[in-house]
């Protein structure tokens, strides 16, 4: 997918400021900044959730909207699950939505999120870290080719986070791309093949994820961090 | 795949009402409630009711319907899902029409209640033309259902959701209320049947109306 | 830039207004001949009938800004449908009041359901208020924009519905109101027309003013978060 120019404004605050952006099929890119700098809305712009004030977003070879929709996996902070109807049937209503049956997927995802025991099971009765790793699940259930994240680490224990990790390592390896949005740079580095640092809505920052160029970047991210700390107070 | 998708959000809103219970049994509760209440007020007996019967058979099921509006398909709004909905590829016209066809159903069950209820009560003879009674709550609930779930989906960002829906419907509703009172009347009392066609070609015209415009606007205006 | 040009066309339009109000104040006492049964009350119709008439322009307006806005995306037509709306509804209100001081010594009686225009009216004023209500309530600026655009759409679409199936509720029962105003001596009908023309300006002059107003505090609104935002910027 390839934005071009793309600017946002919510009721006209300036959110996203001509950002250009290409993401390869298959790349991984992680999405690094403060709060408020404009992580989760360039995520819905790539979602289509949000339309840009300006400039063009490109499906990739010329797909559909509602083709890229259908291979676009989403992990936002709220889990979109429906607390009265049981793991299971949370998963495959999504994966009908998405006009796919395939319980083997489903039950590969149950395992792949370590959840089989609980399909059963309201979602309602399950921990805030299960519910996560559910939403996790949610997003892979159609076998997407395409991944957005924003933040799915966060409400995930250890373990958790480990199994997560695996599997996007897997996914990726498998030819999945994705864009992994998060505030732990550290932690984002090991997943990324490429990193953006976004500030007040513009990319000041794009870099390779090596263990050479982490250094050079932490040191102007933590620049940045600075200033938006002066702003504050 | 319109339908299909219509369906699947039809059963799943089905699946997480019935688990429930509580929203469609309080709809019914209400309805019958309301119009003993109704019949209590108006002091109603076979000969006042001649005037009010319309009014006394229908304003249970459309208030009903209303309490119903907002309350329906809520577990969309729990977690976000909506915005789940959104991001998949569906057509939004598919969304509207699922959840149409759900509160359609609820609302039919309302029905099939309160207007037994309304005859025993009443001791009304049995109508006169049934066919058109059941013509005119088919399509007078109809209406009133994709006025209300177009208007609740659009209004659920207002800070006064519950109390603007009804200001918005009820004006706009005034030629299908006209309608509904007018056949019913003619159905229950069938020595008036001055216009019958001019009220049921009114009555079509607006259910298509109000079934076909928001199929397609729900795609400009469902943007997060 | 744009504003350099308003301002002078402002001070015309009022004056223009100002001259053709008094002319027509004239024409309604002075020249248009008093009606030989209703009497001096009769003079009510020359604002009435284009008070109805501005009133129903006005939401005229609010349809087609309401189409505008949603193909063109420019929040100017929206701008220009607000204040079309609360126009509208400030004469649909005049309207009411002045056909109920009408009808009081005429048809003896504040209201009567047998009108369809005087219904309609009402219905009007109630679609409207529920409009301006959206504005007010609905949050995220886009969104009630758009949401008050599809609702003035679907409002103005109604009306005519809203009209007929009055008048087919009251004609199935007996009619009591007869059509005036058909064959009116031409001094009164004169009057009438130029009144029509002279509320049609002050419309226009009250849109303007509105639409200006409008217009400024939006601006107003757009510098204030700009230089919030800008002061975060580095």
């Amino acid at each position: 997918m390839q934005l071009k120019n793309v600017s946002l404004a919510i009721e006209d605050k300036p959110v996203l400021r001509s950002i250009n952006l290409n993401w390869a099929h298959g790349e991984a890119i992680a999405l690094l900044g403060a709060n408020g700098a404009g992580k989760s809305s360039l995520l819905k712009v790539m979602s289509t959730l949000l339309h840009p004030s300006t400039g063009k977003t490109t499906m990739p070879e010329g797909m559909s909207l509602q083709k890229w929709k259908s291979k676009l996996g989403v992990v936002f902070p709220e889990t979109f699950l429906y607390s009265s109807l049981t793991g299971y049937e949370n998963l495959l209503f999504y994966q009908k939505l998405y006009g796919k049956t395939d319980n083997e997927q489903i039950e590969q995802v149950f395992n792949q999120v370590n959840l089989s025991r609980v399909q059963q099971e309201r979602v309602e009765t399950y921990s805030k870290g299960m519910k996560q790793r559910l939403a996790i699940a949610r997003a892979f259930v159609h076998q997407p080719t395409h991944l957005l994240l924003d933040e799915p680490f966060d409400g995930l224990d250890l373990a958790s986070k480990t199994i997560l990790e695996r599997l996007l390592k897997e996914k990726n390896k498998q030819g999945v791309g994705y864009v992994l949005v998060s505030h732990d740079s550290a932690h984002a580095w090991d997943l990324c093949d490429r990193a953006v640092l976004l500030h007040n809505g513009k990319i000041v920052l794009e870099t390779p994820c090596t263990e050479k160029t982490y250094r050079s970047f932490m040191n102007q991210y933590q620049g940045w961090l600075k200033e938006k700390q002066h702003d504050v107070f | 795949m319109f339908f299909k998708q219509s369906l699947l959000i039809l059963k799943r809103d089905l699946k997480i009402e019935f688990r429930n219970k509580s929203l469609l049994l309080s709809m019914i509760i209400f309805a019958v409630l309301f119009q003993v209440f109704l019949q209590i007020v108006f002091d109603a007996n076979i000969e006042a009711i001649k005037k009010i019967a319309a009014g006394v058979l229908w304003i249970p099921i459309l208030l009903s319907a209303l309490l119903g509006f907002s309350k329906y398909g809520i577990a969309e709004r729990e977690n976000d899902a909506l915005t789940g909905l959104l991001i998949a590829p569906v057509d939004r016209g598919a969304i509207f029409l699922g959840k149409l066809l759900g509160n359609l159903l609820f609302v039919f069950i309302v029905v099939i209640i309160s207007v037994p209820v309304f005859f025993l009560f009443l001791k009304q003879p049995f109508p006169e033309s049934i066919g058109l009674l059941l013509f005119t709550l088919f399509l007078g609930s109809w209406g009133f259902v994709a006025l209300g779930v177009f208007f609740t989906t659009l209004a659920q960002s207002s800070s006064i959701t519950d109390l603007l829906v009804p200001i918005m419907i009820f004006p706009l509703a005034v030629p299908l209320f006209l309608a509904i009172s007018q056949l019913t009347e003619m159905a229950l009392y069938p020595s008036i049947v001055m216009g019958q066609d001019l009220w049921v070609l009114l009555l079509v015209g607006y259910n298509i109306l109000f079934t076909i415009a928001p199929l397609f606007l729900f795609d400009i205006l469902l943007e997060v | 830039m744009i504003q350099r040009f308003i301002d002078p066309i402002k001070l015309i339009l009022t004056g223009i207004t100002a001259i053709l109000i008094g002319i027509q104040l004239y024409m309604v006492f002075f020249f248009a001949p008093i009606e030989k049964y209703m009497g001096i009350v009769q003079k009510i119709m020359y604002f009435h009938v284009p008070t109805a008439f501005v009133a129903f322009a006005a939401f005229g307006v609010v349809f087609g800004a309401g189409i505008l806005y949603l193909i063109t995306k420019n929040k100017k037509w929206d701008y220009l449908a607000v204040s079309s709306a609360e126009i509208g509804v400030l004469f649909t209100t005049f309207v009411l009041i002045l056909g109920s001081m009408w009808a009081r010594p005429v048809w003896n009686t504040w209201w009567v359901w047998d009108d369809p225009r005087l219904v309609t009216s009402l219905i009007l004023w109630f679609i409207y208020v529920a409009y301006l209500l959206i504005r007010t309530s609905v949050k995220g600026e886009e969104r009630h924009r758009k949401f008050a655009a599809v609702f003035g759409i679907i409002g103005f679409i109604d009306v005519p519905l809203v009209y007929f199936s009055v008048l087919w509720w009251r004609t199935i029962h007996p009619k009591v109101i007869d059509e005036n105003g058909a064959n009116m001596p031409p001094e009164m009908a004169n009057t009438l027309f130029f009144s029509m023309f002279a509320f049609m300006v002050l419309f226009a002059t009250m849109l303007l003013y509105r639409y200006v107003l409008e217009s400024q505090r939006e601006k107003v609104k757009e510098i204030r978060q700009h230089s919030m935002s800008e002061r975060t910027d580095f």
